[in-house]
């Protein structure tokens, strides 16, 4: 139904820069995810797609409609907030139709598309009660429904899961995906939450500091990340960074050693490396990349998270849940050599290998 | 020392401070109420009880005389029709401006920090002592030939009425989450809209609240009343109680049926406010 | 399923908004503070200047005379005027004891009765009610308490067997008489606002202060009166700012005497410019008076950021 578009946005609190240049292409249909830390703009961006937030320089574009300076009533958006923001006074019907009742529909269609929307999402016995008498996942799902009584041209959601606690969350987000594909509307979904990234993007922004780091599918993030930045962030527990130097092809840092890296030279290099691309061995491994004790050893259920000391940092790998080293006890590694990024530490970027 | 007598004398510590607490409300109580008493007891006596030497603490003939002399044959029922007609006016006046003036205060932002100036300079507005305008009223409603009328009581206590409304306003306003009017607004409302569905019916007991003190203050007011009004046309019963402490005599019966009338009215309004007094009392700073 | 209510988009047809509507909109910041801003500009501004104005004539009581413009020459009379100074004096030393009172009384009993009152809401209203009351009602209830002949105070100072007085009547006790009225009124402002202050407290640093073996006289220095430095700078900017413009109690308690012991600013104010006929100095002095309080109150404010 609708495609959004961002030329050259720039947006400015003050002194402060919020967002810098921003150039983004969201498809018709599509789920896309703005991930990044707090404060690095991303619930900007989206406020400024709802009406919010006007941008500074630049021009945001739904299909072919320029909508700088337009009203957020003239937008055709419909956003989840954080808090759900449901209006306290109202009870669920109330709530759920105001977007309907303020454009005038007709109270019989009115009715009708509410107790369509409620039973959609599991709310038609509640249609009476206020919001304080409802529990957080139902409050959640009163925003949705409010959301989704128009069928707008877009759907944007602030962290919409994060006040829920961890199992509700997983089971809403299942839902949100479901719901989202089924109504085939454009949706930009902020979070700093990777997991809620991963599962739910067809495509995923990266944001850092008012930039997008990268743009791609969840995949191409966490397979491929262009930057530091990026490889830091995806993927939990996060990518090993280990400064050290690159002498022809040789990885070199405090113990650890990394060949095959083709014929490249980098002074300042970061050597990135997942931790389930890190594999114990035997301390007579003949082809080890490194010895190292013991740090602390983790069980997490599937696996052994298995921290070692590396020089002033540590090195995480995720072992076999059988695992059974001990603190202080040294062992082998051997690093996948395939599997390893190498990045520019003045640049911050790829060193492609 | 042992546990054994720490534990004592901790024990009769709490309960001597206990005693004390005690105490300390029931006098509290008894000079706060004694006064207000007083002056009920007194307007139901015959003025040669009113005078009785050694006091009559209770009301020996119960009599209605007084309040047949205030508000009967005297214009006392007028003065309160006045005072009532010119709490409301200012009220309403105050409200509305003030309920959107606290609004924008509580949710804009302006250039060059006026949001901090203007809401400060409210703030001092109220800050003024009435007194320093009563000479440039003075003149004003004379030379517009409003002295002696109601509209300029009203024009006179918006001048105070109005910065606190703004604040009590302001600060009501602010306890509310943002969010809300945002997801009118993205709900298709315009802004004001949002104010107007979703923050207003939200804030209304405080609007309720800050309505009720405005009432009070204005009801209460003397001093622009003294210098405004000339004769009963638009007298506040203030005005009329003063009026009977004269020179010559002290109308004791009935400046104590009056007095107490006009106090009732504010018992009550004390009770129905009584969660925000301490909001309203602070002009919104501290809130109870 | 709502893919049904799929096929009708609901706004799609809306226009983009009047140029009215979006002018509206734009400026609605301003159109909502807008009239507030202009009534206070025109209540306080405009006096203000016209005050100014008034100061420096002499303006007689017959409105047919011209106002005779003398200068600072009300300004001067300021320094030399044994009355202002007289009232001035009576401001300050009512404006101190009694606030210092009340403030002493208010969180005494507030400390002592925190525990035992909080959840009491229809006890806390009851002792609530003196402040709300209008002035002239108190006033005139004291008046009949210090009655010298009949009234209840001389009855308890003739059973205890003390001398009776003339209490408002008398040069000595006059004062006196107006400051303890004044406390009657307002301490239970002092009284609730501490009791607010106080109910924010939080709980855990009392903890581990008792833990740390602080005593309670440690406590109350170290936590409590921090803590309530907020709520007892509000609480003393608003009583100071109203003890600086008693006038009813005044008014009807003692008429400013006797012998001049009562007369406040606001009084004489008002005397200078009815009774005296003088409205060019009246308003010299009234220029003083907001003079001195815009400096104390803003002083009091930025100090406080009360403004946020």
């Amino acid at each position: 139904m609708a495609s959004v578009t961002f030329k050259n946005v720039s947006k400015k609190f003050g002194e402060f820069v919020a967002i810098t240049d921003f150039n983004l292409d969201i498809k018709d249909k599509e789920f896309l995810v703005l991930l990044g830390p707090s404060g690095c703009g991303k619930t900007t961006t989206m406020r400024m797609v709802a009406g919010l937030e006007e941008a500074t320089s630049g021009d945001i574009y739904i299909d072919a409609d320029r909508i700088n300076g337009v009203l957020p009533k003239y937008r055709d958006v419909a956003m989840v907030f954080q808090s759900y923001a449901l209006y306290p006074h109202l009870t669920v019907e109330q709530n759920i139709g105001y977007p309907l009742k303020i454009r005038k529909v007709p109270p019989a269609e009115s009715k009708q598309r509410i107790v369509e929307v409620a039973r959609r999402v599991e709310l038609d016995s509640l249609l009476s009660r206020l919001p304080k008498e409802l529990s957080g996942g139902q409050r959640q799902r009163v925003a949705l429904a409010r959301a989704i009584v128009r069928t707008p041209r877009v759907f944007l959601m602030d962290e919409p899961l994060s006040n829920l606690d961890a199992k509700l969350r997983t089971q809403m987000r299942a839902e949100l995906k479901h719901l989202q594909h089924e109504l085939q509307v454009t949706t930009i979904y902020v979070t700093h939450d990777q997991i809620e990234a991963m599962t739910l993007a067809d495509r995923v922004a990266v944001m850092n500091k008012g930039v997008i780091e990268q743009l791609g599918t969840p995949r191409e993030i966490y397979n491929d990340p262009r930057t530091l930045f990026v490889a830091g962030f995806i993927g939990s527990p996060s990518m090993n960074l280990i400064p050290g130097e690159v002498r022809d092809g040789v990885f070199a840092s405090a113990g650890l050693r990394v060949g095959g890296l083709g014929r490249l030279s980098v002074s300042h290099a970061v050597l990135g490396v997942r931790p389930e691309d890190v594999h114990a061995a035997r301390v007579d491994d003949p082809d080890l990349n490194l010895v190292a004790p013991i740090y602390s050893v983790e069980l997490t259920g599937d696996s052994t998270l298995v921290s070692l000391r590396l020089a002033a940092r540590l090195m995480t790998l995720r072992a076999d849940k059988n695992f059974t080293g001990q603190i202080d006890q040294r062992i082998g590694v051997k690093v996948a050599t395939d599997r390893v990024f190498l990045f520019d530490g003045e640049t911050q970027s790829r060193v492609d290998i | 020392m042992t546990t054994r007598t720490l534990h004592r004398r901790s024990r009769t510590r709490e309960v001597i401070t206990r005693l004390a607490a005690y105490l300390a409300i029931l006098v509290a109580l008894i000079l706060t109420l004694f006064p207000i008493y007083w002056i009920a007891a007194n307007s139901f006596k015959f003025d040669i009880d009113i005078f009785a030497v050694p006091p009559e603490w209770l009301p020996r003939n119960p009599t209605l005389k007084h309040y047949d002399e205030a508000f009967i044959q005297r214009p006392f029922l007028r003065y309160a029709l006045n005072s009532f007609l010119v709490a409301v006016g200012t009220t309403t006046v105050s409200v509305v401006f003030g309920t959107m003036a606290g609004y924008a205060l509580a949710r804009f932002n302006y250039p060059w920090q006026w949001r901090k100036q203007i809401s400060f300079w409210i703030l001092s507005t109220r800050m003024m002592p009435p007194i320093v305008s009563i000479i440039p009223l003075y003149l004003f409603f004379n030379y517009f030939d409003m002295l002696n009328t109601k509209s300029a009581l009203v024009i006179a206590y918006t001048a105070f009425n109005l910065p606190f409304a703004t604040w009590m306003m302001k600060s009501y306003f602010q306890d509310l989450p943002v969010e809300l009017e945002e997801a009118a607004v993205v709900d298709g409302d315009t802004r004001w809209g949002a104010f107007l569905h979703v923050a207003l019916p939200l804030a209304r007991p405080g609007l309720a609240a800050t309505a009720i003190f405005c009432l009070i203050i204005s009801w209460n007011e003397f001093l622009l009343s003294l210098i405004i009004t000339l004769t009963e046309q638009s007298q506040t019963l203030p005005i009329g109680i003063a009026g009977r402490v004269t020179q010559y005599n002290t109308y004791w019966g009935e400046i104590s049926a009056a007095g107490f009338m006009a106090c009732v009215p504010i018992v009550i309004f004390a009770f129905i406010v009584q969660k925000h007094l301490v909001r309203g009392l602070s002009l919104g700073a501290v809130k109870g | 399923m709502l893919k049904s209510a799929n096929d009708g988009t609901l706004t799609a047809q809306s226009p983009p908004g009047g140029p009215l509507e979006r002018w509206a909109e734009r400026h609605l910041r301003y159109l909502m503070l807008a009239p507030t801003v202009l009534i206070l500009l025109a209540l306080t501004i405009f006096p203000s200047v016209y005050m100014f104005y008034a100061a420096v004539h002499k303006i007689s009581p017959n409105p047919d005379l011209a106002w005779e413009f003398v200068g600072p020459g009300n300004f001067a009379r300021l320094l030399s005027d044994a009355q202002f100074h007289v009232a001035l004096r009576n401001t300050v030393v009512f404006t101190v004891v009694a606030v210092a009172v009340e403030f002493l009384l208010g969180l005494g009993l507030a400390l002592l009765l925190d525990k035992f009152i909080r959840r009491l809401t229809f006890l806390k209203t009851v002792l609530m009610i003196p402040m709300m009351l209008p002035p002239i009602a108190v006033a005139i209830t004291w008046k009949l308490i210090y009655e010298p002949q009949f009234g209840v105070l001389n009855e308890i100072m003739y059973r205890l067997g003390l001398p009776l007085q003339a209490w408002a009547g008398d040069v000595n006790l006059a004062m006196f008489s107006i400051i303890v009225a004044d406390v009657w009124q307002w301490t239970p402002f002092i009284f609730l606002l501490m009791l607010a202050g106080l109910a924010s407290l939080p709980v855990e640093p009392y903890e581990a202060a008792a833990l740390d073996g602080a005593s309670s006289w440690r406590q109350f220095w170290d936590l409590t009166l921090p803590f309530l430095k907020p709520v007892i700078a509000i609480a003393l900017l608003l009583r100071v700012m109203d003890a600086l413009r008693l006038f009813d109690l005044v008014f009807i308690l003692t008429g400013g005497g006797p012998a001049d012991r009562t007369k406040v600013l606001s009084l004489y104010i008002y005397q200078v410019a009815y009774r005296f006929a003088d409205p060019g100095y009246a308003a010299a002095i009234s220029l003083f008076v907001l003079f001195v309080t815009i400096i104390l109150s803003t002083w009091f404010m930025k100090r406080m950021r009360l403004a946020d």
